[in-house]
């Protein structure tokens, strides 16, 4: 069977060790991406979202550590590499980073250096991995500062992040996440930080993009809204981990796990005047001591009773792609 | 670009003037007018004063005008490059001051190398090795660096050299070469002396440079753009170099500004422990024997050498930073 | 109504400036460094309030025979190997090198003298309540005098000298700090509270007096002080000169503060009720941000005792009679005396130890005042 996947992460486990004790940040993550297709994660913040996208980055700070797990990632040729066996600055896993993924982060102002100009940093990654001279680089710079949208980028090329606005600042970023024409293009809340009216062009941007390079994307966000028109596939993260996963018009209609259910009826809608809008009950629990059993037992409307909080719930495939991992989907008869 | 130029000249200007003032005001601190001390003391040693000489220094010093008249005199004088008369060395101010202010500036600018040259790998060192031992030692080293005075400095190491090497690092030049003209020699020679001052005068500064260097470098590391650059497959050592280093270096060029005034203030006493021929020795005893002249010329002087440093200072970061270039 | 209201204001406030003491109290004390260094800091200070009991002889007493006598060694054990838990020290005998003429002081092992404690010594005043003759240390023998840091070169104990200088070099750096600190608070504050143009007046100034170089100012106008001026007067005249170019970096700290609190409810309320700006400054913002205030304080404190140092050591500062470290410092300036007598540089040691423990205090109360600005 001929694998399909460009990316496939299995019970991937990450600590990061603070003053305070160990944080178990991922728990065992499950997730793949197809290729061409828009994967979309999705959670509270601090549910391992933007953790993940590092991780298969191999750009995780000091402290985080990969405990378990696996990340394969399928290049251009089919060609399998083992991302956690890599070294994180590795030659290896950098040839990787640029021509294979690219990454879009949230907060475009802070994620350029403010004193090389825009040019400048674009360049920097094409010059790195391509053969190609100076000249040659600024004039592909040029053209995917033209592809995103920015007018006059002949001048725009040579000015500084801060001349930029917010809006056209991600575009830039969205540049520079094209540079080197990558496979798999990982966007990190790449709209949180913008006013709503820009969001929306944006992620129209990004989604034009997808098409055109034929990517593979990763839309992390908290916000469903968002997921609805992007992506293909929606994984459901709580508390590092994956609850839920399926087809985005299944996750729609038919949420089976009590979190998901939750999340999309805190979706403000035009329509229905359903009243007040509601809310998920209590805060994420904290971190440095996750619950036992389901993480999401001391939040849920449908909690079963004592089986919820003695252990974590098997994965359950309750329709065609469509997993999740609740009691109320599995046969309890004999427990 | 053109306009923050302006401003800072415009800046440069006042801040001149207002030293002026104040120099003025430290020349005229002493009781009495110093030409009637200086003519009591030439006469107490037998010198005889006649009434046309008195009258045409009292002229040329306009001692008779109001004070600010006599302020514009000394001023406009000191502009044309006549600095006034030092008594106790009975020679024309500008005559003393020269030679020395070059030898200050000499050990000021290479006190200033020196603490870039050994501040910036040490706090970059530091700040990538953040809890290792070394870091420790380095900013347990920088601590003490910073809190030992320059002359208690300059008297530890003159004391160890002397007991334990049987030399005395005193001075700039060896005897021979004190007066002789200047040539590839005396240039050797001053080298050769050159680092005991520097040290000295540059200790307190790399000590504070290296604690600055290391937590902008700290908090620079933790931003979002290194982990950008790194996205790209940049390697480490050159995304740090590029981007951290390069933006934690601007505290190199901005405390340029304070850190000139702080080391011609630490070369004007260590050079009067170290009894360098340069202006501390000189203005300290201007200043014990108010000869005031001399006094306030010197002062005037370093000032200005500072400010000037300072306005270099504002331009090059400037022109690192275009945060402040496109204001 | 409106008292009641008021009333339960200042029930919440207390509350709230107890629990931000306390949260502060912990910080600082998981920060051991300036714990020690606040140790230090009240001996050093003990020291100098309690000089004269502290010392053996008196500071200003010389002795021809002892003229740079090396500090003695305290033994434990006696010439024939005896321990005994007093330390005891042995008393110099003099000879003069007949061919460089300099001293040479031996000890004699056949008179051991025991150190004492708590004995008789010179009389002296508690600050100003009651005489005693009592001191902590002390052989209790007026003839074989004990010199832990050696002698200067009059003779005279150089431990009670420098502990007597710490109340000069110590207290500058305390009225010196709280003169910039009135500076510093009038002027950042006004900078601060008003914006606009005021404030970029106050900042043009505070640049303007960074970029004067401080020693050969300083130096200028405390040798322009009237050599008639008595001890005090030059003690005070040398404070405000010190202050009056230390005060920027407090009126920086101040002001930042400042420009972010004016926006705050609280302030905009009182300039609402019609307070005077005086009165908004010192009663309403004031107070929001005392720790950053004492942190700073504490940090420009060392400045201070550098700057008194390096003037007395220069001898346009302080002069002998008063002691300062400083003025003791003056002792080591040329190579002969410190080859001769390496210990007259012991002030020093003192001076690098007092700036040390308030550079560290100072930290440590930063840090603990507010943990994200690092």
């Amino acid at each position: 069977m001929a694998n399909n996947n460009i990316l496939e992460v299995e019970n991937l486990n990450v600590h990061f060790h603070t003053d305070e004790g160990i944080v178990r940040a991922l728990n065992g993550v499950d997730f793949k991406v197809e290729r061409g297709e828009a994967v979309g994660i999705v959670g509270e913040s601090g549910c391992g979202k933007s953790v993940t996208s590092t991780s298969v980055m191999r750009l995780l700070p000091g402290v985080g550590e990969i405990a378990a797990g696996t990340i394969k990632y399928y290049d251009k040729n089919k060609k399998q590499h083992d991302i956690i066996n890599l070294k994180a600055d590795g030659e290896h896993m950098r040839s990787i980073r640029g021509p294979e993924m690219s990454m879009i982060f949230q907060e475009p102002m802070t994620a350029f250096s403010p004193v090389h100009t825009i040019g400048n940093q674009i360049m920097e990654k094409l010059l790195y991995h391509e053969d190609i001279d100076k000249d040659e680089a600024r004039r592909k710079a040029l053209e995917l500062l033209k592809k995103v949208g920015i007018s006059k980028p002949e001048q725009r090329i040579d000015e500084y992040p801060f001349q930029y606005s917010g809006g056209m600042r991600q575009r830039a970023m969205i540049a520079m996440g094209l540079a080197c024409e990558p496979q798999l293009l990982i966007a990190d809340e790449p709209t949180t930080a913008l006013d709503v009216t820009i969001q929306a062009q944006v992620l129209k941007l990004i989604k034009k993009m997808q098409a055109d390079y034929n990517l593979s994307l990763i839309l992390i966000t908290h916000d469903l809204g968002v997921i609805a028109h992007m992506v293909d596939y929606v994984n459901v993260m709580y508390l590092g981990r994956v609850v839920e996963s399926g087809p985005v018009e299944e996750i729609f209609d038919n949420p089976a796990h009590p979190y998901t259910q939750d999340l999309l009826k805190s979706i403000p809608r035009m329509t229905g005047n359903e009243g007040k809008l509601a809310s998920i009950e209590g805060a994420v629990p904290d971190a440095y001591s996750l619950p036992k059993g389901c993480p999401f037992h001391t939040r849920c409307r449908k909690k079963i009773g004592e089986v919820c909080e003695r252990a974590y719930p098997e994965r359950q495939e309750i329709s065609a792609d469509h997993y999740v991992n609740c009691y109320l989907h599995q046969d309890l008869g004999d427990k | 670009m053109s306009k923050f130029i302006m401003h800072r000249l415009l800046f440069m200007v006042v801040t001149l003037v207002i030293i002026s003032i104040l120099s003025f005001i430290i020349i005229q601190l002493p009781p009495g007018d110093y030409l009637t001390s200086y003519i009591t003391q030439l006469r107490s040693m037998g010198t005889d004063v006649s009434d046309e000489q008195i009258e045409y220094l009292r002229e040329q010093y306009g001692l008779d005008d109001p004070v600010y008249v006599q302020y514009f005199k000394w001023i406009g004088n000191f502009l044309t490059g006549d600095m006034g008369f030092s008594f106790s060395w009975n020679r024309p101010v500008n005559e003393l001051v020269w030679e020395r202010l070059g030898l200050t500036l000499v050990i000021s600018i290479s006190s200033l190398l020196f603490t870039w040259i050994v501040a910036f790998p040490i706090g970059i060192y530091t700040a990538l090795r953040q809890n290792s031992l070394s870091d420790y030692f380095f900013t347990f080293l920088s601590f003490i660096g910073v809190a030992t005075p320059n002359f208690l400095l300059a008297l530890v190491l003159m004391y160890v050299s002397f007991k334990y090497f049987g030399i005395n690092v005193g001075g700039l030049f060896s005897p021979e070469y004190a007066d002789a003209a200047w040539g590839i020699g005396k240039i050797t020679d001053l080298l050769q002396h050159l680092w005991i001052p520097v040290v000295v005068v540059g200790t307190a500064g790399t000590a504070g440079l290296v604690r600055i260097m290391r937590a902008n470098l700290l908090d620079e590391l933790g931003k979002p753009y290194v982990i950008t650059a790194k996205s790209k497959g940049i390697p480490n050592y050159k995304v740090i170099l590029k981007y951290p280093v390069r933006i934690a270096l601007n505290p190199f060029i901005s405390t340029l500004g304070w850190q000139l005034p702080k080391l011609i203030s630490g070369s004007t006493i260590t050079a009067v422990v170290l009894s360098l021929p340069t202006t501390g020795p000189l203005l300290l005893d201007a200043l014990k024997s108010q000869d005031m002249y001399l006094a306030g010329s010197f002062i005037m002087l370093l000032s200005v050498l500072t400010v000037i440093g300072t306005f270099i200072s504002d331009i090059l970061l400037a022109l690192v930073d275009p945060r402040i270039r496109y204001v | 109504m409106a008292k009641e209201n008021n009333q339960n204001e200042n029930y919440e406030n207390e509350i709230y400036a107890a629990s931000q003491k306390e949260l502060i109290w912990m910080r600082f004390k998981k920060h051991k460094l300036a714990m020690a260094a606040g140790i230090v800091l009240i001996i050093m200070y003990a020291l100098a309030i309690f000089a004269p009991f502290f010392s053996a002889q008196d500071p200003h007493q010389r002795r021809v025979s002892y003229k740079e006598a090396p500090p003695h060694q305290l033994h434990f054990e006696d010439a024939d190997g005896n321990f005994s838990l007093r330390p005891m020290i042995y008393p110099y005998s003099k000879e003069v090198d007949m061919e460089t003429f300099e001293d040479i002081y031996t000890e004699d092992t056949s008179k051991p003298t025991p150190i004492k404690f708590f004995v008789e010594g010179f009389e002296y005043e508690v600050m100003g309540l009651f005489e005693t003759d009592i001191h902590l240390f002390g052989t209790g023998d007026e003839n074989r005098p004990v010199f832990i840091f050696g002698a200067d070169s009059l003779g005279r104990d150089l431990f009670a000298r420098i502990i007597y200088g710490a109340r000069i070099s110590l207290s500058i750096g305390l009225i010196g700090v709280a003169v910039s600190l009135f500076l510093g608070i009038l002027i950042g504050g006004i900078g601060g509270y008003f914006g606009g143009k005021i404030d970029l007046f106050i900042q043009r100034m505070i640049e303007l007096v960074r970029s004067i170089p401080q020693l050969p100012l300083w130096m200028g106008l405390s040798a322009a002080l009237p050599s008639s001026w008595s001890a005090i007067q030059v003690y005070l005249a040398i404070t405000i000169i010190l202050s009056l170019m230390s005060w920027t970096s407090l009126a920086r700290v101040v002001r930042g503060r400042f420009l972010s609190l004016r926006e705050e409810e609280f302030v905009i309320a009182a300039r609402l009720m019609g307070r005077n700006p005086l009165e908004i400054i010192f009663i309403h913002m004031l107070p929001s941000f005392l720790s950053h205030i004492i942190a700073s304080l504490t940090l420009a404190i060392p400045g201070m005792i550098l700057g008194e140092t390096a003037l007395s050591f220069l001898g346009i500062g302080l002069q002998a009679p008063v002691i300062s470290w400083g003025v003791l410092l003056q002792k080591a300036q040329n190579l002969y005396t410190i080859a001769n007598a390496p210990w007259l540089m012991l002030p020093g040691l003192f001076v690098i130890i007092t700036v040390l423990a308030f550079n560290f205090l100072g930290d440590g109360i930063r840090d603990a005042a507010d943990p994200y600005s690092k």
